[in-house]
């Protein structure tokens, strides 16, 4: 059968590898140029699904860049560089998130409601209400369950992947992504 | 059930495209920036904030602790009034040798006071004379 998915993993772990010999044989400017061409759309999508603002997620974009920049002399291949350049940008969004629910906190709005209206009010929101729904109920998710559904349903990316970004077992994922599908479907439902 | 429910997904495909666009040539621009060297070095903020917000901690709890301090600890400064006052375990003798700035002289214990006392131990006037 056909999977895109396994097609595209196969590619990214080439090319990573070539990164990492890149970077190793002490042309570390080539190898992260290499990376900012393989990643920056995908982490872009992967932040903006959590922002839901271009602007934040463009400021987010480049502190993620920064980061990966700094720890790359760090990186000792342990996990692959795919899901440890995921990580690194999951975290920063957590972070973000957790920035953005304390100051909710002060100015008496939930984090989930603030996050909602940024997508009503998004200028470069062009989907139908389906697709708005679909992205406001992504919100009231919990955030692990966020994280999860996010990079199952949008990347498609596997368990075991999604294991090493999180930090977390592949059972406790199937049961959070699981969670994460009823709680959406029992708010489209509604709509339909 | 769960068939019913997992339509919704399976039947939109168009669900997992993304509903937001970008600003047009977004990601040439943005990625010609990430390459930049300038691009990879956190602002001056960002990289001192974080030994800002220690220190900012730093000097509140060491304000507060001060405030805290000055507010429990009993003024030192007393006048005579207020040794009178905290004053029952001074002898007679030391109260009335208070000079006149309110600070206590130097208060050693009268000779009447020890001849007095050694009297009254039994001590004949004799016996305390000739040890004199």
């Amino acid at each position: 059968m056909f999977n895109p998915c396994l097609i595209l993993g196969v590619l990214i772990r080439m090319t990573d590898r070539e990164i990492i010999e890149h970077f190793n044989s002490g042309r570390q400017e080539e190898a992260f140029n290499h990376i900012v061409n393989n990643y920056t759309e995908r982490l872009y999508w992967h932040i903006r699904r959590f922002l839901c603002s271009h602007e934040d997620t463009d400021d987010l974009l480049q502190d993620v860049f920064i980061k990966i920049w700094a720890a790359l002399p760090s990186f000792r291949g342990e996990s692959r560089l795919y899901t440890w350049i995921y990580r690194i940008a999951t975290n920063e969004v957590l972070n973000h998130l957790r920035k953005q629910r304390f100051k909710a906190v002060i100015s008496l709005e939930s984090a989930s409601g603030a996050l909602e209206r940024k997508i009503d009010e998004d200028p470069y929101f062009n989907g139908d209400h389906l697709q708005r729904e679909l992205h406001k109920s992504i919100q009231r998710l919990p955030e692990k369950q966020r994280i999860v559904f996010s990079l199952r349903y949008f990347d498609e990316m596997k368990y075991e992947d999604m294991a090493e970004v999180t930090g977390t077992s592949v059972g406790a994922l199937k049961a959070s992504y699981h969670h994460a599908c009823e709680k959406i479907r029992n708010d489209l439902q509604k709509l339909l | 059930m769960k068939q019913t429910d997992m339509d919704i997904f399976q039947d939109s495909p168009e669900l997992k495209k993304m509903p937001f666009s970008v600003p047009e040539s977004y990601f040439d621009i943005r990625k010609a920036e990430l390459k930049k060297p300038q691009a990879k070095k956190m602002s001056i903020w960002g990289r001192i904030s974080p030994y800002a917000a220690v220190a900012a901690v730093f000097i509140f709890m060491v304000s507060a602790g001060t405030f805290f301090l000055e507010q429990t600890t009993p003024d030192q400064d007393m006048t005579e009034e207020d040794y009178m006052l905290f004053s029952d375990n001074m002898t007679i003798s030391a109260i009335y040798e208070m000079e006149e700035d309110g600070q206590i002289a130097e208060a050693g214990i009268a000779d009447e006071d020890i001849i007095e006392y050694l009297i009254y131990s039994g001590i004949t006037a004799e016996e305390i004379e000739n040890s004199k």
